[in-house]
């Protein structure tokens, strides 16, 4: 048996014994691509095995049906991989600081990957299996900042440090013996890490090792969506198809929902006055109080204060009785401020049946350095308590996440408020992309319980985030480590804010929710970096240019996977069809530890505890069904034993 | 009499126990007079003015529903599920509330109500305060309204009783029903008149703040006076806890702890003698009597030494660990001053770390700051000169004083009920410094259990040795020995490290009122403190823990309720001397009758010994929400998985028991009909033959049943009747006849589910718990706990038991 990282230094070997180098390298950038997509497969299968199925893969991948369809631009894309990878190996590396116990091993850059197996220090025991599932993964995509810097300064003959700061906030470093090494590898790691261009992204090359069945990319039609919708409220919205090509708007869906009797003119009219042309849509019909949540752009007031005659008249569609309420997510003088610059607020002379609320909610780029600001203090272990307090208050995270769900919180209680119905509450921030969506989608899950089930939950984040326009590509390029050139003014983490809320619900309602804070977890580390195709581009707009839905393989898929799911299942839910009040105030925030601080601690207690309480759950099930059955077995012997009695009595009588 | 929010419980049955008897109901804000008019009387009799009932109980609610405004929202649900619920509990068939007044039926309660109207009506005329016939009942103040602190809720209006005993509101809705510990009122404010009435705040010691209107100032200033002088007693003796005594002598409680026994189960060995140095309290009144230090300490050793230490308290032993030899002493500081040195101190500290073979090396710990013992020293006190003792290392730690310590809860208390915005909040919990004060007290813990298991013997001091000296020697013992971890150990641990060496429960909780400034300032959370830091290492490792943050929170309520004799006095001359054990009950015994909401069900007592792993760092230590915000029903968590899975555990329990006597049901059936060879059929081929061979003879079955001469078929004819017959039942019949498999959810259940009683449970946090028959949630004055099964009275009156 040979592991799998010996076989890959074997292929490179040879090869370049063999080829001249440009070839050699893109050989070998190709070969241990392939390697990658074989892990995924080999689990026991011994060294010839193995081989015969590389030679069998290399065959396929050299051209495969995937990489024919986009014109070669992978193709190329590889070469580019490959021109990147300065150096493909260095071993002998020392693992200083990382998810495991420090140890000496080999580091492999590849085209898509970064590896590093551990030397193996009792090949005898240890079975190859044992090894691989040593071995540290890590997507390019997923390193936020590369560090290199000699481990002394007077002293470069002592090595040199590499240090991966990861977008999910694992750090790892590594010490290196040649500094000349660790600046290849450092460049390589960082151009890779920051290659712009969908045909690099690895969620195209990415095969999936199961069998789909429940496509991800089918499973959320907005048909379906408005099946239900118009069994709740029958003739008063429709499915729209101005946005055919995205001629409307570009960052909306083809098909959206919007009031019934307006016409695709007047959306058309409306584009022209919303901040990214994005006029009102539905995002949430709230059936026993009749009141439905639109979103929007800010509205093009600029200083002129302009309007538009046809957004006023699809907002007064919505009316019934009682006023409308609209929600600004910005802070006040944001939007004040925003008006100099063409955008604003409705004017109450125009959207006079319309009450106008603000609650401000932090902007993209103050999330992005309270981020930033809260993971350097987590990130802090010998901080006293008092520092960190005021360090906790400086950050402005703990803020930006109680604003969010205290705004959540306030649209929830419009929609539902008890005495009255048909409240119609229309959100829009400034972009309408970000805290916007955050906040429809956070009082969705505090109104409406099929959000709080897993599938409802996913199709609350493919319809609210994915197709609404969350601009996940721009966003996400880098998270709280990311600075310098190649970080942009657009990246923010505004879906983990939007987890993070989530979370703080789910540690008031740790019933009410179908699936656990893991789930929550895997959705935040795929959003920075995934195998899969769910969270690539900006838009739908840009998904379709890409063939995104056609190439890769949604997230979705992938989750929905019996297996797969089972892990994500929270066994103590009972479904609460209630509306969950959460409770907002500072006292009850929670630090999500199991992110911000889950490198640096053990986690078998609360582990152990969900283990056990979903034990007790399901054996309290199983005990039940089991008294049910006893029951039934019961009433049925009962039956039938006074079958016996009746005839013997008959018998006694006749005699 | 017993502790705390289910005090209530036992006075107000017998109310209602009366009350079921007069088959009527009363007004309800009227019951209470009479009820409390029962019980025994206290020595403190409060004159004051009645106003008691003066509108003949027409208590018709004023505000109507309760009407929500917007903010309400956030901090509660669905108030409209719980109206509705209440609905049907009252269109029930039920004798309670919401009758007209019918008290023809008990004389007295109507001459009362004449007595009450004509002193009413005389003292209109009259100008004139008359003695108020019962002096238990101390103040009477009706339409009064409870105020939400938040401003979520609407207010309700209900009567405030004030007895010698408790603060009562009782709502008019019936549902709403509060009770405080006189004991436990902290202070009594005094807002300025507004329109609405006059603002009366009532802040108690376990963090409830009451926020009343009361109708008129003058109502109001006497009820501020009353509650002032009820809650502040002169005398120890005036406290509830030598009130109530109920049932014999409480000998399980009071010896919980017995010194050698729990010396033995440590292992200690020879090198450790008991000594009766301090017999009648001769050396230190504020040690026990009985006290075990080195068996080579000589007496002259001991007096000598006692003499150099503060207060005569010598170094003595309290914990002794089996495994690495070390052991753990305690004394106070030594009176060193600048220069003075005592030999007998210097051999009895030789001595101490001689009883350890393996190393003879002494660890001294001063949990002072260094600054604080060399202020000592001007006084002649300070700390021990290393070069005076052979092989002993010297180590401060940084734990504030009591003086540091109260202030800093204050602000703590203050940030947690007052703080509204993200940046208040943060800002006054740094402000109050309160996280950092627990951080220290847990490192130096640490550092002793470590020191410990590595085989250094410690001695640890601060300056009198009974406050910083018993939270870190009693946290540091319970990360080295997982006995401490279980409920009783964590008992005996109290009752060793806090009771008998001497804490200073009276002056630190205040339990009488304090005579002068300088006995204020004695006032301080030490206990409380130390409870917390148990429960941040009760948060790293739940798993490790018998016992629930609830007995954690519960166990500081009962502290400063003083409806036990345990945490009375200042030491253990002054329990005897009041003779506690004699007077009044313990707290551990109430425990032990609850041992079911007390119990962790995450508890695995064999996966770990020690918890050095403990983590110290900033972002471990958190606020103890549930014991500051205890009574905010909004921010803790809505849902407990804690409870939910004590809950399935408990349920496991009873359908074991059911299962097994159903099987048992099956195996006789089978035999009956001739198919007990076949033995354990599959279910399912059973009921299909069952069914085929049972379908036509369905009709006959009711006549055939009553000569059916097997006890068996008669017994389950019996059971689904609901008829019982004595002959034939047994408790396995019951259980199948009577048991529902699905028990209520514990989601939003705010109140018992029996009829006629629907309480209001006290707070969110409180257990719920299930009758194991019918499966329905009750309070505890609502079931009865047998020895195999708990019930509910309805199910306990069908049952044949």
């Amino acid at each position: 048996m040979m592991p799998l990282n010996c076989f890959l230094v074997q292929v490179i070997h040879s090869a370049s014994l063999s080829l001249p180098s440009q070839m050699l390298l893109r050989l070998v950038v190709l070969s241990l691509f392939i390697a990658v997509v074989a892990a995924r497969y080999i689990d026991d299968m011994n060294y010839g095995e193995l081989r015969q199925f590389l030679d069998d893969q290399l065959m396929q991948v050299f051209i495969p049906r995937r990489m024919v369809r986009q014109e070669g631009a992978l193709l190329l894309s590889i070469m580019e991989l490959a021109e990147a990878i300065e150096i493909p190996q260095v071993n002998g590396v020392f693992l200083r600081e990382g998810p495991r116990a420090a140890t000496t091993g080999t580091i492999c850059v590849a085209g898509h990957h970064l590896m590093f197996a551990p030397d193996q220090q009792s090949p005898t025991v240890k079975g190859q299996n044992q090894d691989a599932a040593n071995d540290i993964w890590i997507l390019h995509r997923m390193v936020d900042k590369v560090v290199a810097e000699p481990i002394a300064k007077d002293d470069p003959s002592r090595g040199g440090l590499l240090i991966l700061k990861l977008k999910n906030f694992l750090i790892l470093t590594f010490e290196i013996r040649s500094v000349s090494d660790c600046q290849a590898l450092f460049r390589s790691i960082e151009k890779l890490s920051n290659l712009r261009g969908f045909h690099h992204e690895y969620p195209f090359y990415y095969r999936v090792p199961f069998t789909v069945l429940d496509d991800g990319w089918t499973a959320f039609d907005l048909e379906n969506e408005f099946t239900k919708l118009s069994v709740l409220a029958p003739d008063q919205f429709r499915i729209s198809s101005a946005n055919v090509n995205y001629a409307l708007c570009q960052s909306y869906p083809e098909k959206v929902i919007v009031p019934k009797g307006i016409g695709d003119d007047y959306l058309g009219h409306s584009a022209e006055f919303r901040e990214g042309r994005r006029f009102p849509v539905l995002s949430y019909y709230h059936a026993p109080t009749k009141s439905p949540i639109m979103r929007c752009g800010q509205p093009l007031v600029g200083p002129t204060n302009r309007r538009c005659k046809g957004d006023e008249t699809i907002l007064n569609t919505l009316l019934t009785t009682e006023r409308g309420v609209i929600v600004d997510t910005r802070p006040k003088n944001v939007g004040l401020d925003s008006k100099r610059k063409g955008g604003g607020c409705e004017s109450q002379q125009f959207y006079s049946q319309w009450r106008y609320l603000v609650f401000g909610t932090p902007r993209i780029k103050d999330t992005h350095d309270a981020l930033a600001r809260v993971v350097e203090l987590c990130n802090d272990t010998r901080i006293s308590s008092d520092k960190f307090i005021s360090r906790a208050n400086s950050s402005m995270w703990y803020h930006a996440v109680t604003d969010i769900l205290t705004a959540a919180a306030n649209v929830a209680t419009l929609v539902s408020q008890e005495g009255t119905s048909g409240v119609p509450v229309v959100v829009h921030g400034g972009d309408g992309t970000d805290s916007t969506l955050a906040v429809c989608s956070l009082a969705q899950l505090i109104l409406d319980s099929d959000s709080r089930t897993i599938r409802g939950f996913e199709s609350l984040i493919e319809r609210e985030f994915i197709c609404a326009g969350h601009p996940f590509q721009s966003r996400n390029a880098h998270s709280a480590y990311g600075s310098g050139a190649v970080t942009g003014p657009k990246e923010s983490p505004v879906f983990l804010l939007f987890l993070h809320c989530v979370y703080e619900l789910l540690v008031q309602f740790p019933l009410s929710f179908e699936y656990t804070e893991e789930f929550l977890i895997l959705l935040f580390e795929h959003s920075y970096a995934s195998e899969f195709g769910s969270f690539l581009g900006d838009n739908e707009m840009e998904k379709r240019q890409w063939r995104v839905k056609e190439c890769t393989t949604s997230l979705w898929s992938y989750v929905n996977n019996p297996k797969i799911l089972a892990q994500f299942v929270n066994a103590n839910y009972e479904p609460n069809d209630k509306v969950i009040w959460p409770s907002v105030t500072p006292q009850s925030f929670v630090l999500w530890r199991r992110v911000l601080l889950r490198w640096q601690m053990k986690w078998e207690e609360s582990d152990a505890m969900r283990k056990a309480a979903a034990d007790a759950k399901l054996k309290e099930k199983a005990m039940q069904s089991r008294v049910h059955s006893l029951k039934r077995q019961i009433a049925d012997l009962t039956r039938e034993a006074s079958l016996i009695t009746a005839t013997a009595e008959g018998l006694k009588l006749t005699d | 009499m017993i502790a705390g929010p289910s005090a209530g419980y036992a006075k107000k049955e017998y109310g209602r126990s009366r009350r079921r008897k007069e088959c009527g109901s009363r007004v309800p804000g009227y019951r209470s007079g009479p009820e409390l008019r029962a019980e025994p009387v206290a020595p403190c009799a409060t004159r004051t003015s009645s106003r008691r009932g003066s509108e003949n109980g027409v208590y018709f609610s004023v505000s109507g529903p309760r009407k929500d405004s917007a903010r309400s929202h956030f901090l509660r649900q669905n108030r409209a599920s719980r109206a509705s619920a209440s609905d049907a509990s009252r269109d029930a068939p039920a004798p309670a509330g919401g009758a007209p007044p019918a008290y023809t039926e008990d004389v007295r309660v109507a001459g009362a109500l004449l007595a009450d109207k004509l002193r009413t009506l005389y003292e209109e005329v009259m100008g004139e305060e008359k003695v108020f016939a019962d002096p238990r009942i101390v103040d009477v103040v009706d339409k009064v309204q409870l105020v939400d602190g938040r401003g979520a809720d609407a207010n309700i209006v209900g009567t405030i009783h004030l007895t010698t005993s408790h603060l009562i509101f009782k709502g008019e809705s019936e549902q709403k029903e509060i009770w405080v510990a006189n004991n436990l009122i902290h202070s009594v404010e005094r807002g300025p008149l507004s329109v609405a009435g006059c603002p009366l705040t009532i802040k108690c010691k376990h963090f409830q703040v009451l926020h009343l209107l009361i109708r008129r100032d003058k109502e109001c200033g006497d009820l501020f006076e009353s509650i002032r002088r009820c809650s502040q007693p002169l005398n120890i003796e005036e406290l509830l806890a030598f009130d109530h005594r109920d049932g014999g002598e409480d000998a399980k409680g009071w010896s919980r702890l017995e010194w050698s026994i729990e010396f033995q189960r440590q292992g200690i060995d020879d090198g450790w003698t008991e000594s009766d140095v301090n017999g009648d309290y001769a050396v230190c009144d504020t040690y026990p009597e009985r006290l075990w230090v080195p068996a080579a300490a000589s007496k002259q050793i001991l007096l000598g030494s006692a003499a150099f230490r503060s207060k005569g308290r010598l170094p003595a032993l309290t914990y002794h660990h089996r495994l690495s030899k070390a052991s753990l002493c305690r004394c106070a500081q030594p009176l060193s001053g600048f220069s003075a040195r005592c030999l007998e101190d210097e051999r009895l500290m030789e001595l101490i770390a001689k009883t350890n073979e393996a190393g003879d090396q002494l660890l001294l710990v001063d949990t002072r700051p260094m600054v604080n013992a060399m202020v000592n020293k001007v006084q002649g006190k300070g700390f021990e000169d290393e070069r005076n003792y052979s092989g002993m290392r010297f180590q401060f730690f940084d734990i504030e004083n009591i003086h540091v310590m109260r202030t800093s809860q204050t602000k703590l208390v203050e940030a947690q009920s007052r703080a509204r915005s993200t940046s208040d909040y943060l800002r006054g919990l740094e402000a109050s410094g309160w996280l950092k004060h627990l951080r220290a007290i847990m490192e130096c813990a640490h550092y002793i259990a470590s020191a410990i298991k590595n085989g250094t013997s410690c001695v640890v001091h601060c300056s009198d040795g009974w406050d910083r000296t018993s939270q870190t020697v009693a946290l540091a013992q319970l990360l080295l020995d997982p006995f401490y971890r279980t409920i009783h150990g964590f008992e005996i641990l109290i009752e060793k490290d806090w009771l008998a060496f001497g804490h200073k429960f009276d002056d630190r909780c205040a339990h009488t009122a304090a005579q002068n400034e300088e006995a204020a300032k004695e006032v301080s959370p030490v206990f409380s403190q130390w409870l917390d830091t148990v429960w941040q290492v009760h948060r790293q490792f739940p798993r490790a823990f018998q016992f629930n943050a609830r007995f954690l929170v519960h166990m500081h309520e009962y502290v400063y309720a003083c409806q036990h004799g345990t945490f009375l006095g200042n030491c253990e001359k002054d329990r005897k001397d009041l003779a506690v054990a004699r007077r009044t009950k313990s707290l551990w015994t109430h425990f032990d009758a609850r041992a079911e909401d007390y119990t962790n069900p995450f508890y695995e007592p064999t996966l770990y010994t020690d918890l050095l792993a403990l983590s110290t760092r900033a972002a471990n230590i958190e606020v103890f929400a549930q014991l500051y915000s205890r009574w905010e029903d909004g921010i803790l968590p809505r849902e407990s998985l804690e409870d939910t899975m004590a809950q399935s555990l408990d349920h496991i329990a009873v359908l074991q028991t059911t299962i097994a006597a159903m099987e048992a049901r099956v195996a006789e059936l089978r035999e009956m009909t001739g198919r007990g060879s076949v033995g354990s059929g599959s279910c399912v081929s059973s009921m299909s033959t069952a069914g085929t061979a049972g379908a036509p003879t369905t009709p006959m079955t009711s006549s055939t049943l009553s000569v059916a001469g097997r006890s068996g078929l008669s017994r389950q004819e019996t059971a689904e009747s609901g008829v019982y017959d004595a002959s034939l039942t047994s408790s396995e019949d019951s259980i199948l006849a009577g048991t529902v498999v699905r028990w209520q959810s514990l989601r939003d259940v705010d109140e018992c589910s029996a009829r006629g009683c629907t309480v209001e449970f006290a707070t969110r946090a409180e257990k719920r718990l299930h009758c194991h028959r019918c499966g329905k949630i009750f309070c505890r004055r609502c079931l009865k706990t047998g020895e195999k099964e708990r019930l509910c009275r309805q199910c306990g009156d069908h049952s044949p038991q």
